[in-house]
């Protein structure tokens, strides 16, 4: 039996306009701040159109949905915005309670998130 | 713009009631376990007299505590007192790991030092009657529970179960002991009953002091909570420019939640008031009687690597 992993990656590229963001891992209360932080570097630049390429991410609990929601304000402020891609079906359901589904802008497949 | 608005809870009569009916059952419990214990040599008896001793002092603990609660907040704690709870309910802990280990260790020398008890049908009598009213009492709070969150009620709930749940093991086991007393064996039920009841404590002791530490130490509310905050600033996602975190903690029956958005400069005070209440609404009835306090925060700098 594979143990879950625990530790979050983050990597980004740059897609036309947009900084695609790749975390992948466990968004929980421990791993979290280390992915606030790497958006904190990567967003220092000021405003940005971003993609968060959600496929690697297995669980989000409450700290990593508050930078999801936190990072979708601070690009909508700055004139940029923040797109959701490809969520994976647990941070799917999670959208979904925490009714981020109706005002985050979420796409299906990355290809659409960067058009 | 500073500034900073906030609202609260609700009155704890109910938990009071609740308490004070199992205060008066546990002070009739003492005294007609006292008297089974009296005219029975069971260990098993003996050992819950001396637990019901324990868990009427705790009972007439939460009973007082609940009632100093109601009368704070005032100008010394100005945040109220329900850390007492917290506090009262560690002290129920201790109490009920005490008689835990008093059993114990009277259960392993009887079971080294066996011992045929008599008299135990009034003891068989009594501790059924105690399950069944335990149950009931437990039931009562796990109710309020659902309405309200208490760390005293919650406790109170946990002993309880404990105590119902130790109840019927012993009606079970002197039951046993009784129909099976030619058997060489019947004179280890009694203490391994006892011992069992003892793993019950140990597990109920164990429920109500990690959730009143994390309390103590100002933990953050449980993921389900927070959700519910998310869903509250989702909902009014277009009312704020900025968020920058959110704290939450509980102090007893009181939960406290405090936000840090950031507005539009633009925006007139009147305005961000008029959102602040909308957003603090939303909160307030998805996590009712919650003290919300919603501070229009800059982002302070970010420390240095």
């Amino acid at each position: 039996m594979s143990k879950p992993k625990t530790h979050i990656s983050v990597s980004h590229r740059t897609e036309g306009a947009f900084l695609v963001v790749i975390p992948h891992g466990r968004l929980d209360a421990a791993e979290t701040p280390v992915f606030e932080n790497v958006l904190a570097t990567l967003l220092q630049g000021g405003p940005a159109r971003v993609v968060v390429d959600c496929a690697g991410v297995s669980y989000a609990s409450s700290a990593g949905l508050r930078v999801f929601l936190s990072l979708a304000k601070r690009t909508k402020t700055a004139g940029g915005c923040c797109r959701f891609a490809r969520l994976s079906e647990p941070l799917r359901e999670l959208f979904e309670i925490s009714g981020f589904i109706s005002v985050l802008e979420i796409h299906e497949a990355l290809e659409s998130a960067v058009q | 713009m500073k500034g900073a608005a906030s609202h609260g809870p609700r009155a704890p009569g109910e938990r009071e009631r609740s308490l004070r009916a199992a205060l008066a059952f546990c002070l009739l419990d003492v005294a007609l376990m006292g008297m089974a214990a009296f005219h029975s040599n069971s260990l098993t008896i003996l050992g819950d007299f001396l637990k019901e001793c324990g868990d009427t002092s705790a009972v007439l603990a939460a009973f007082i505590t609940l009632r100093a609660v109601r009368r704070a907040p005032n100008h010394k704690f100005t945040y109220g007192i329900g850390k007492l709870e917290n506090l009262v309910s560690m002290s129920i802990v201790v109490v009920m790991m005490a008689a835990a280990i008093a059993i114990a260790v009277q259960a392993f020398y009887h079971l080294r030092h066996p011992v045929t008890p008599h008299g135990t049908v009034p003891g068989i009598a009594i501790f059924s009657v105690y399950a069944f009213i335990g149950y009931a009492i437990c039931l009562r709070n796990r109710r309020l529970l659902k309405s309200q969150h208490s760390p005293i009620i919650a406790s109170q709930a946990a002993l309880w179960f404990s105590k119902a749940s130790f109840d019927a093991l012993m009606a079970l086991s002197l039951t046993t002991e009784l129909l099976f007393r030619s058997y060489e064996w019947s004179v280890y039920l009694d203490p391994l009953a006892s011992l069992v009841g003892v793993a019950f404590m140990i597990h109920s002791a164990w429920s109500i002091a990690s959730e009143s530490v994390g309390d103590l130490l100002d933990a953050a509310l449980e993921e389900t909570m927070q959700i519910r905050i998310l869903r509250s600033l989702a909902a009014h996602f277009h009312d704020y420019d900025l968020f920058h975190k959110v704290r939450t903690r509980r102090s007893g029956s009181r939960i406290y939640v405090e936000l840090f958005l950031e507005f539009d400069p633009e925006l007139t005070m009147r305005e961000v008031q008029r959102r602040i209440e909308r957003i603090r609404d939303t909160i307030g009835q998805s996590i009712p009687g919650a003290d919300i306090t919603v501070v229009p925060a800059e982002e302070s700098p970010r420390p240095p690597a």
